[in-house]
């Protein structure tokens, strides 16, 4: 069927017919529905009678009527700039610690690693035991210092750091990204500064930072789409209480698809948030030429 | 023997005749065989049943089809409840236009489907057959009932009660809860001697011993909040204001959130919700927790004497909560007759079974009465429940955004409950500003 054809020109249509069943799929189940999504926007629909045009009604509802809109925004924001810098932090200099040639290593490095591995209901549950005001074990270490520990989940004060805090048990799945980035970095470079006397805390700053800098670039862009997105953790430990105190957008959002089958409405949220986590992202990518360091970029001079 | 040589060609030559053969076959329609009967209806029902109903509701209905031989049941059950898959999976079938043939709802999303007019009207089919109501609560039906219509069935109907450990309250002197509805004899007063009694404290001034739950769920808020005389909205059939922040509605909610903060006689409800109130009720830490008869089976084999009891009276009398979840049959239905036998089926000889399988409290009175006071084992005066369903006067608000309505208000009385504001005034005044606009949003009739 193909023989007619230039050689450049079956592999073309080949590698077209190789892709097409991922191209149908991102067809169908992801750009269909974004659009579909947009075009609900601009609707009121409760799935069950037909869909009835709003205009921007919805988009001015999210801005002006809706108070928990810009509220469930603002927590999530919120959780996301107390939760990622932790992230990165505790993940490189974790990373930095098991990456030292000890007795032991692998082990102690699966061991950090392993809660990563659980995830979603599961993990939920037992920080909800962790937390328990009067029997968890947060609290009890805490009353080891004779610190009356606060309730943790139940106060609108605390319940953003407890989700942040529980947050951190996942620290060990990025820290495994960032000791492969650490064994990439070449050893001569150690060695040179070395050879110059540089301090332990030089050689991080001079060295290991710039050259790790590509993986906390990509970690980074990742934290944020992954926190702007949390959901389960408030679904099942708070349900957004007390008070909407954690009433993340997703959760709102799930809420407003739902519960309450505003189709429309919940669209716009969808779209807004898709437009905070660009914008994020490509306000990242233009800091980034200012702090990430790529080993093979040329210079411009 | 000389083998054949296909080409690729013909290869797909004959593969494409074939599956067009294939394709043309399957569009012919079916013919039935002379002489064979028209098979049976499908009827497709829909249930959210999990643990402890999983299995029972379905057992229940089995003898359908042998009952009403021309209908064949389809049972289907999404685990769970409401949020947990079941209504993506209804609403799914509703916006494709296949939804079940009977399905259950909350009673909170009925002014919903009616006001979409998505449900049929059972009424002449309860007139062809001179199907009797009054074996139903009448404020469920009159619930269900709208411009003379009646658009749907109990699925159950379940109150709940104090669940009381009287070896506890005997111990301390103190009154059990009375098991009779019209009795004068408890009230607020005697119920907050009997905490006042109940509590114990150690040395240290730690609670060792609580009286009472306090529950951050709806319901219970909501009966304290009747007792003391209050009501959610205006007219729960036709609301237009939200009424918390009136003077018994307010005291109604001051008194529930003091017996935690002022007076400690019940654990913290966050502590609650951590514990679970049945374990710290079993234990001996609790003596008195709110639930309902799907708790029963958690009080078959404990060692202790449990009872039932109704809540006390006070300025607004004697006050409970009762779910009155309907069944409900889509206008759009092929097989009305079956969905509709299939209904009366359900609230009949399967109902019986299922309550004595221990899964529901019942639809009708007389099943209710029948087996509440028949069965023996704990707890004790079951009656409760019952006399609870029969002098049920509350419903819900009927709008078509109650489920909002209802968290809006939830979010205010867990800062209550919680401890972070201790004026049950303040607290309702915020819950008007933020529920009245959602009520004039949710009102349809």
């Amino acid at each position: 069927m193909l023989s007619g054809l230039t050689f450049r020109r079956r592999e073309a249509i080949l590698g077209w017919v190789m892709a097409s069943p991922w191209l149908l799929g991102f067809l169908a189940f992801t750009l269909g529905p974004m659009i579909a999504s947009l075009v609900l926007s601009l609707y009121d629909w409760d799935l069950i009678s037909p869909a009835l045009l709003v205009g921007w009604g919805n988009y001015r509802e999210f801005f002006v009527d809706d108070p928990l809109s810009l509220h469930s925004l603002r927590i999530t924001l919120f959780y996301s700039l107390m939760a990622i810098p932790l992230h990165l932090v505790l993940g490189v200099i974790l990373a930095m610690l098991l990456n030292a040639n000890i007795r032991g290593q692998s082990v102690i490095r699966t061991v950090y690693y392993l809660p990563a591995v659980l995830a979603g209901v599961a993990v939920a549950m037992l920080w909800r035991w962790i937390f328990s005001p009067d029997f968890g074990l947060l609290n009890l270490f805490l009353s080891y210092f004779n610190i009356e520990g606060p309730n943790w989940l139940g106060n609108r004060t605390w319940v953003l750091p407890s989700f942040v805090i529980m947050s951190l048990w996942g620290v060990g799945g990025g820290m495994v990204i960032y000791l492969a980035g650490l064994q990439g970095i070449p050893t001569d470079l150690y060695e040179a500064v070395e050879i110059d006397g540089a301090t332990a805390f030089r050689r991080i700053w001079h060295i290991t930072l710039p050259m790790l800098s590509p993986v906390i670039f990509f970690q980074l862009i990742m934290g944020v789409i992954s926190s702007m997105q949390i959901f389960t953790q408030a679904f099942i430990m708070t349900d957004g209480g007390p008070a909407n105190a954690s009433l993340f957008y997703m959760l709102y959002l799930y809420r407003q698809a739902f519960e309450y089958r505003n189709m429309g409405y919940a669209s716009v949220l969808a779209w807004i948030l898709f437009l905070c986590i660009l914008a994020l992202t490509l306000l990242l990518f233009r800091t980034a030429s200012a702090w990430v360091y790529y080993e093979a970029e040329t210079q411009r001079t | 023997m000389k083998a054949v040589q296909v080409s690729r060609r013909d290869f797909l030559k004959v593969s494409g005749m074939a599956g067009a053969g294939l394709a043309l076959a399957s569009c012919t329609a079916v013919v039935p065989e002379t002489g064979t009967e028209a098979a049976p209806q499908e009827v497709t029902v829909f249930f959210w049943d999990g643990p402890p109903l999983i299995g029972i509701r379905e057992e229940a209905l089995a003898p359908f089809d042998e009952a009403y031989p021309g209908c064949e049941l389809n049972f289907t059950s999404v685990p769970g409840g409401w949020n947990a898959g079941y209504s993506e999976k209804l609403y799914a079938g509703l916006a494709a236009n296949d939804p079940p043939d009977l399905f259950i709802i909350r009673i909170a999303d009925l002014p919903e489907f009616l006001s979409k007019d998505l449900l049929l009207d059972l009424k002449p089919y309860v007139d062809r057959d001179s199907y009797d109501l009054n074996e139903f609560p009448a404020l469920a039906i009159e619930s269900y009932t709208h411009d003379g219509g009646i658009y749907g069935m109990p699925d159950n109907v379940a109150s709940v009660a104090m669940f009381c450990n009287q070896d506890m309250i005997e111990e301390a002197g103190a009154q059990v809860p009375t098991n009779q509805w019209d009795d004068p004899g408890w009230t607020v007063d005697d119920f907050f001697n009997m905490c006042e009694a109940v509590t114990q404290r150690d040395a240290n001034g730690d609670t060792t011993q609580y009286a009472y739950q306090v529950t951050g769920w709806s319901v219970i808020w909501q009966i304290w909040v009747r007792i003391f005389g209050g009501q959610l909205v205006d007219d729960p059939f036709f609301p237009t204001e939200c009424t918390l922040n009136e003077p018994g509605a307010v005291e109604g909610l001051q008194f529930y959130a003091d017996l935690i903060h002022k007076y400690g006689f019940a654990p913290r409800f966050d502590v609650m919700q951590d514990l679970g109130a049945v374990e710290l009720m079993h234990t001996g830490r609790l003596a008195i927790i709110n639930n309902g008869s799907w708790s029963f089976p958690n009080f078959h084999d404990v060692d202790y004497e449990v009872t039932l009891g109704h809540y006390p009276s006070g300025p607004g009398g004697r006050a409970n909560y009762v779910y009155y979840f309907p069944l409900v049959i889509p206008k759009t239905t092929q097989v009305p007759d079956c969905a509709w036998n299939l209904l009366k089926y359900f609230n009949g000889p399967a109902m019986e079974k299922i309550i004595q399988d221990g899964g529901l409290q019942g639809t009708t009175l007389s099943a209710q009465q029948a087996y509440f006071l028949t069965d023996t084992r704990p707890p004790q005066n079951k009656q409760v429940m019952v006399d609870a369903v029969r002098n049920f006067v509350a419903p819900d608000p009927v709008l078509t955004n109650y489920n909002e309505v209802s968290r809006t208000m939830q979010a205010e009385v867990d800062l209550l409950l919680n401890g972070e504001e201790r004026d049950a005034k303040v607290v309702a005044d915020r819950i008007k500003a933020a529920v009245d606009p959602l009520i004039q949003e949710g009102q349809w009739r």
